[in-house]
């Protein structure tokens, strides 16, 4: 059996939560370290260099703060050719993160300090206007789909090896209880998973596995092996799929086509196609890639389709006589699009994208409004 | 003559390939790899070196930080002393031919390879439970088994590895192809692609993978090929058989590294000064030195030397010409260098490659190959200084210069694509890809 104490001493070092140090801190640390290398009131001159992937105005900003802290100490900082002692100092990198190296030299003696430096996060890019996205919660574990129940009191993530209810509470979505999945086959290396609401609970589709599930009065799940069909959109609730076990793909029977997903009657195709029912290529499409999802058209009465696009972005497009039209400006993520779903509530989707920079799965939810 | 590590460890996870994050991955097809260097072993307990071709899985592994993450086992817990470690196996995984992983199952390519390293040591298996005993602290004992050669396989009747991977092994001729199936019913996911087909001994470029070997003649490439660079991952370094300590000192300040850099590797490489390269170590610049041919001659100016010898790997057109440069930096400052191919040379010239992304157990393997070994023992792998000073240490017993690190190159067609979705380094691996049809 797994152990709660292994798993949070072993299991936790896939998600490493190293707290970011500030260039302030660091800055300060760093200068302690070399004054002990100095003599008391040295006469120093400072070489800085920055060999890491650290942005130059951080990288100055880091240098100011150090010049600064070894002011503090005691260290006169000269330009002069000649100083009793010379301060090297780098801004370097390795797996572990950045390395602040040391070198001070004098006199033909050579002593090295170094510090790990664990950086901020980077900020995300910002999203502009008319499609529109609220972030719901993130996790370093695949979401595969999400719920919002309950008046968006209530969340349910479908993650790849469990379900777990959130309540939200004080503005923080707070754990209530969890409930395992045990599929029949192990899911695909891109693991796929749509959830969805059912009388007297929810239903869990998975590649190979159907699973029932009730939250109250606890949270419960029970799965069994096949691909059920199950309605795929919303909006044409005659419209019904399957997953295809052990790949990322589902089939529809009639017309017999696999697709990744489907929107307005479009499919987008393991051969990098998007078509329509008739297997025709959509003009207009070509930079869409294989996440689509139906979405309102809120200022018009074209269907409308979300599309990640190349670039990790979504953008809102309109199909009109067999053509796809862009409607809004694309929308920048955070990272690549692992998830896009359409939602019962008809101006939104379900996006989940994998952000680069922190490893995490960020759901959200898409929504689109007129730019009036 | 066996397949570089680099190579392998290139293959199995290469690094920094852009990631295709529009298109989902696409299940299907073959993907044919061409590499110019035959495999003539594919047993993991004989060498290291066929095990991250992904048949067979360790119980941990290292990720692109260092880090020991769960495998084939699911967590381990050792006493305080740590000479006893209990870990737990994954359930429900499956061995290529069917058979569930178990403790017992586990155990004897285990022991095999832990033996090695620690003589005395003692396994003992319960279910899905392994204890791990030794008379003596085994503080390195997650990073020994996250090492390709504590790999988890049987073996069939023919030899050839029952692992777990993603892959099973279909056809298997030594040194000239290797055939893999995607294995169903791997615990992580089944792989996109059907098969990989390995063709060796010979890189045409018109595979969906090739490598690129540093030779002496520049390579023409097939329109559209997109060249990928792994970080430095091999080191190429002159050992000293029997060098006197001031004779290597002054060939060391002999050798001239960026012409080596520019022209025999057409920038591809870099000058090493240090044992570990900038990306692993972070402080590899601290190592930097100029040549001072003018100290050099000063140094032996009283010696009366005799002609060292060269030896260098045969079939390696770089080596070769490596060595012929170094022996003219050395007949520079009044060194007869004879640059021998094979043979015990007062010198060897030696390709290294790096096993792991972890600066601690490479430089305690480079530790090992100069019969230094104790020199790592106590390292605290934690503190950065503490590696730097073994580095120098090692570096000064005299009997190792770093010459140049290597990355491996490869081409790969259009068509190739990176399917990984959670990834924290960038790193692409076989079950990972998948091709356009």
């Amino acid at each position: 059996m797994l152990r709660a104490g292994l798993w949070l001493l072993f299991g936790m070092n896939l998600t490493p939560l190293l707290e970011a140090q500030p260039a302030p801190q660091m800055a300060g640390q760093l200068a302690a370290r070399i004054s002990s290398l100095l003599q008391r009131r040295a006469t120093v001159s400072l070489d800085f260099q920055n060999l890491s992937s650290l942005a130059p105005a951080e990288s100055s900003s880091f240098r100011s703060a150090l010049e600064s802290e070894l002011r503090k100490t005691g260290t006169e900082l000269v330009a002069t050719a000649q100083p009793e002692w010379r301060v090297r100092v780098a801004i370097s990198e390795n797996p572990h993160g950045l390395l602040l190296v040391a070198e001070v030299l004098s006199a033909g003696n050579r002593q090295v300090a170094m510090l790990p430096w664990s950086t901020p996060l980077l900020a995300d890019a910002s999203p502009r206007v008319r499609l529109s996205q609220r972030a719901i919660w993130e996790q370093a574990d695949p979401v595969l789909d999400f719920l919002l129940l309950e008046s968006d009191a209530e969340l349910l993530v479908l993650g790849a090896t469990n379900v777990t209810s959130y309540r939200l509470a004080n503005g923080k979505w707070t754990a209530r209880s969890v409930a395992s999945l045990t599929p029949s086959r192990p899911l695909p290396r891109d693991p796929r998973g749509r959830l969805q609401t059912a009388p007297g609970g929810f239903r869990v589709y998975l590649p190979g596995t159907t699973c029932n599930g009730t939250l109250e009065p606890t949270l419960r799940l029970t799965c069994a092996p096949g691909n059920e069909m199950w309605p795929i959109d919303p909006r044409d609730p005659g419209l019904q799929a399957r997953w295809v076990t052990d790949r990322n793909m589902l089939e529809l029977e009639s017309p017999s086509i696999r697709f990744f997903t489907e929107a307005a009657g479009l499919f987008a195709t393991n051969d990098n196609r998007v078509v329509n029912r008739s297997g025709e290529s959509v003009p207009g499409a070509e930079a869409w890639s294989s996440d689509l999802a139906s979405i309102e058209n809120p200022c018009g009465l074209n269907a409308a389709v979300v599309a990640a696009k190349t670039g990790d972005q979504v953008q809102i497009y309109e199909v009109a006589n067999g053509r796809a039209v862009a409607s809004s400006e694309p929308l920048a993520l955070s990272g690549s699009v692992t998830a896009l779903w359409p939602v019962e509530t008809r101006d939104q989707a379900t996006l989940v994208v994998r952000n680069p920079k922190t490893g995490n799965y960020e759901a959200s939810r898409l929504r689109v409004a007129c730019a009036q | 003559m066996r397949l570089p590590a680099c190579a392998w460890l290139a293959l199995s996870s290469l690094l920094f390939f852009p990631l295709d994050g529009a298109t989902r991955p696409r299940y299907g097809g073959t993907l044919v790899v061409d590499l110019s260097t035959p495999i003539t072993s594919l047993d993991p307990s004989e060498s290291p070196l066929s095990l991250p071709l992904p048949i067979a899985e360790t119980l941990v592994r290292l990720n692109s930080r260092g880090e020991i993450e769960p495998q084939l086992a699911v967590a381990w817990q050792r006493e305080a002393a740590q000479k006893r470690w209990r870990i737990s196996l994954r359930p429900k995984v499956v061995f290529h031919d069917g058979e569930v992983l178990t403790a017992v199952n586990a155990v004897p390519s285990l022991l095999a390879a832990l033996k090695k390293k620690y003589g005395d040591i003692n396994i003992t298996a319960g279910g899905q439970t392994i204890v791990i005993q030794s008379d003596r602290a085994l503080p390195d004992l997650l990073t020994d088994l996250a090492s390709p050669r504590a790999a988890i396989f049987r073996k069939a009747e023919n030899g050839s590895p029952i692992g777990t991977g993603p892959f099973r092994v279909s056809s298997w001729e030594p040194g000239r192809r290797i055939t893999l199936s995607a294995f169903e019913d791997y615990w992580s996911g089944r792989s996109f692609l059907d098969s990989v087909v390995i063709n060796m001994g010979a890189s045409r470029g018109r595979s969906d993978i090739f490598d690129v070997p540093f030779t002496a003649t520049r390579r023409i490439l097939p329109e559209g090929t997109r060249i990928w660079s792994s970080r430095p991952d091999e080191l190429i370094a002159l050992v000293s058989a029997d060098v006197q300590p001031v004779v290597w000192q002054a060939l060391a300040l002999a050798i001239d590294r960026p012409p080596i850099v520019n022209v025999l590797t057409e920038r591809r490489g870099e000058a090493a000064y240090g044992l570990l390269p900038q990306w692993l170590s972070g402080y590899a610049f601290l190592f930097q030195t100029a040549p001072d041919a003018a100290r050099a001659r000063q140094m032996i100016a009283q010696l009366r030397l005799n002609p060292l010898t060269l030896s260098y790997p045969g079939n390696d057109s770089l080596a070769k010409s490596m060595a012929d440069r170094i022996a003219l930096n050395a007949r520079d400052v009044g060194i007869t260098l004879q640059p021998v191919l094979h043979g015990n040379g007062n010198l060897r010239l030696i390709r290294w490659p790096f096993e792991s992304v972890d600066a601690a157990t490479e430089l305690t393997r480079v530790a090992a190959m100069l019969g230094a070994s104790e020199r790592s023992n106590s390292l605290d792998a934690a503190r950065p200084e503490a590696l730097y000073e073994l580095e120098r240490a090692l570096l000064d017993t005299n009997r190792l210069i770093p010459l140049l690190f290597l990355p491996a190159v490869y081409g790969l067609n259009p068509r190739v694509h990176d399917g990984a979705q959670k990834n924290d380094s960038g790193a692409l691996h076989l079950e990972t890809i998948w091709v356009d049809p």
